[in-house]
C-alpha cells in the first residue's frame, strides 16, 4: 500500500486538527505549567504528575502520557522520555522521588540512563519529533521505538513507525537493520499496520554520554525506507502526496 | 489469473508470494507463456567481442526507440539488452564468423560475468523492461557528440557524459564503492536517445547487507540529487516459474519530514515532497 498523507479517524478531524495546531497546544501547556513547576513523582521509570484541569487538558490534547485519574484528581502517568522532555524539553515541571526528594537534573539523567541504555537516544529521537511538532507515543505495538501522528492520536492514524538507531563516530552501535531479512521485517510489519518506516539515526562524536550537555552534541538524520514495486509505479506517481491523502 | 478467485480482491495489500500450483492443470498455470509475445520480426546482432556487446545489422520494431546505444553512427547492445530480445525472440544474435549464438550460449555469456552484466542485474533489468521501464547502464550515455559540441547542446545531463564515462572507469578501480548499477526512466513511448532528459532514477544493485547510512550518503552526493533506489535479488523466491523475479527492490528517499504543523504545509527537506495537507 503506499502511503501518502495522514488518514484521519473521521470526517472533519483534519479541520479540527487545522484550528488546534500542535505547537500551540505544546506551547500553552508550557505556559500553564510553568508557573507553578508542578512536582510529579518518579517511581522506576515512570513519573506520576498531578495535573491542574487546564495543565490535564493541554497534556490529554497534546497527548502527553497517560490519564490514570482516580476520583478526585487528575493523575497522568508519564514514561522515561516524556518525563524528561517535560523536565528538560519544556522545562515546567519538577520531579522528585518518593520520599519527596527533589532530583537534580544530571541525577535524573543518570537515573534514566541506568534504567535504558539507549535513553539518550530515545530521548533525542522524542524531542527531536516533538520539536516538529509530531505527537510521539510508544512504538512497542508497531514493532518500533516510537510511532508518530501529525496530530493527537484520536484524529489521525499514525504515519510513522519510527526504529531510533544510535551511532558512534558515523557507525550504527547496534545491528538493528543491519541484514535484509531485518530490513524486510521492518519494511513488512510497518507496512501491513499502514505505516511508513521511518529511521533516526541518532549519532553523537562524543563519548561522553554522562552528562545532559552531551544531548546537545547529537544529531539526527531521518531517513524513510518504503518497498517500491515496480508493477504500480510505471505512472512515476508513487510517492507524491497529492491524491489519496482524503 | 493462476491465483484462486476471491484473493485477487486484496487491493492495496502487500503481494503475497504466489507458487505455481503443481497441482492444478497446465493451461492457466503459466504466467511466463502468456505475457512472451513472440515476434514475427526479428532483428540481427553480430557480437563484438572486443567491444563486449553486440552491434545491431538489421533492425526491426519498435524497441530500438528505447535499446541500445550509439556510437559512430551505429547502433550497439549491452549483453543484458541482447539476451532480453533474444529470449523473446526478436533478436538473432551471431558471432563474427556468422555462427547463430542462441540463447542458451548468451546465458552462459551473462554468467561469466565478462560484459559488465551478472545474472542478478540481468533479472533486474529483465523484470523492469518486461514492465516497459526505459533501462540503461549507469554512466554509459545514450549517444555521444562529437566532442566540441559536447559542452554546448541538450539538456544539462547530456554535458558531462563524456566525464561520466571517464569517471566511471575510475570508480570501477574502487572495488568497495557502491555504484548505481542503472538509470531508469519511466515507460514513455516518447523516448529519444538524442534527448533522454534525466532518469526518474538509479538504481543501485546490491548483492551483500542492506548499506550503511554512511554509504547511502556517499552514493546519494555522487548522483547530482537524482533519485536512488536500492535493489537486493533474493532468490529464495523464484520458484513461481524460472522467469518471474522476486526482487525486494526498496527505495531509500533521501530525506523528509520537515517540522509539520498545522498552519499550512509540510515539506520535505530535500524539496522533493510536499505534502500539502487538505
Amino acid at each position: 500500500m503506499e502511503l501518502t498523507g495522514p488518514r484521519w479517524k473521521g470526517k472533519g478531524f483534519a479541520d479540527t486538527a487545522l484550528a488546534n495546531p500542535m505547537s500551540e497546544i505544546v506551547s500553552r501547556l508550557r505556559t500553564s505549567l510553568s508557573p507553578s513547576m508542578p512536582n510529579a513523582l518518579l517511581s522506576g521509570c515512570i513519573a506520576l504528575l498531578d495535573a491542574e484541569p487546564e495543565a490535564a487538558d493541554l497534556l490529554e490534547r497534546a497527548s502527553i502520557g497517560q490519564n490514570i485519574t482516580t476520583f478526585g484528581g487528575q493523575c497522568f502517568q508519564l514514561g522515561p522520555v516524556e518525563s524528561f522532555y517535560l523536565y528538560h524539553g519544556l522545562t515546567c515541571i519538577r520531579i522528585s522521588r518518593e520520599d519527596g526528594t527533589a532530583m537534580a537534573e544530571s541525577v535524573l539523567w543518570h537515573h534514566f540512563c541506568s534504567q535504558r541504555k539507549t535513553f539518550p537516544e530515545l530521548y533525542k529521537a522524542y524531542s527531536h519529533l516533538r520539536s516538529k511538532n509530531w505527537v510521539v507515543r510508544s512504538g512497542t505495538q508497531y514493532g518500533a521505538d516510537f510511532v508518530a501522528y501529525r496530530h493527537h492520536p484520536a484524529l489521525v492514524h499514525a504515519e510513522y513507525a519510527v526504529l531510533v538507531i544510535p551511532e558512534n563516530d558515523g557507525k550504527a552501535s547496534s545491528t538493528r537493520l543491519s541484514a535484509w531479512p531485518d530490513l524486510c521485517c521492518s519494511l513488512r510489519l510497518s507496512g501491513s499496520v499502514a505505516k511508513t518506516l521511518l529511521i533516526l539515526y541518532v549519532s553523537s562524536c562524543s563519548r561522553d554520554r554522562s552528562s545532559v550537555c552531551s544531548l546537545d552534541e547529537f544529531t539526527v538524520e531521518e531517513r524513510i525506507i518504503r518497498r517500491w514495486i515496480p508493477e504500480r509505479s510505471r505512472e512515476g506517481k508513487c510517492l507524491a502526496g497529492d491524491d489519496e491523502a482524503q | 489469473m493462476a491465483r484462486s478467485g476471491g484473493r485477487g480482491a486484496k487491493e492495496g495489500e502487500e503481494e503475497e508470494e504466489h507458487h505455481r500450483n503443481p497441482f492444478l492443470s497446465n493451461s492457466i498455470n503459466k504466467p511466463w507463456t502468456s505475457k512472451t509475445q513472440f515476434r514475427s520480426e526479428v532483428s540481427k546482432a553480430c557480437w563484438d567481442e572486443e567491444m563486449g556487446m553486440g552491434e545491431i545489422m538489421e533492425k526491426k520494431g519498435s524497441m530500438w526507440a528505447t535499446t541500445g546505444i550509439i556510437r559512430n553512427g551505429k547502433l550497439y547492445c549491452h549483453i543484458e539488452e541482447i539476451l532480453f530480445l533474444a529470449e523473446r525472440g526478436a533478436v538473432i544474435l551471431t558471432s563474427a564468423d556468422g555462427k547463430t549464438i542462441n540463447v542458451g550460449d548468451i546465458y552462459k555469456m551473462i554468467l561469466g560475468s565478462k560484459f559488465g552484466s551478472s545474472w542478478e542485474s540481468f533479472e533486474v533489468y529483465r523484470h523492469l523492461k518486461s514492465l516497459g521501464y526505459i533501462v540503461q547502464r549507469y554512466g554509459i550515455p545514450w549517444t555521444l557528440k562529437n566532442d566540441i559540441i559536447c559542452c554546448s547542446s541538450n539538456s544539462p545531463s547530456e554535458n558531462n557524459t563524456r566525464c561520466f564515462e571517464i569517471s566511471n572507469l575510475l570508480q570501477d578501480m574502487q572495488i568497495s564503492e557502491l555504484k548505481p548499477t542503472f538509470k531508469v526512466y519511466l515507460p514513455n513511448s516518447k523516448f529519444r536517445k538524442s534527448s533522454p532528459g534525466d532518469p526518474s532514477f538509479l538504481l543501485c544493485l546490491l548483492s551483500g547487507n542492506p548499506p550503511s547510512r554512511s554509504e547511502v550518503e556517499n552514493l546519494e552526493k555522487k548522483c547530482d540529487g537524482l533519485p536512488l533506489k536500492f535493489c537486493y535479488v533474493d532468490h529464495g523466491r523464484e520458484d513461481c516459474s524460472a522467469h518471474k523475479l522476486d526482487a525486494c527492490v526498496l527505495v531509500m528517499i533521501c530525506s523528509l519530514m520537515g517540522g509539520i504543523d498545522l498552519w499550512g504545509e509540510i515539506r520535505h527537506d530535500d524539496g522533493s515532497l510536499v505534502f500539502c495537507l487538505l
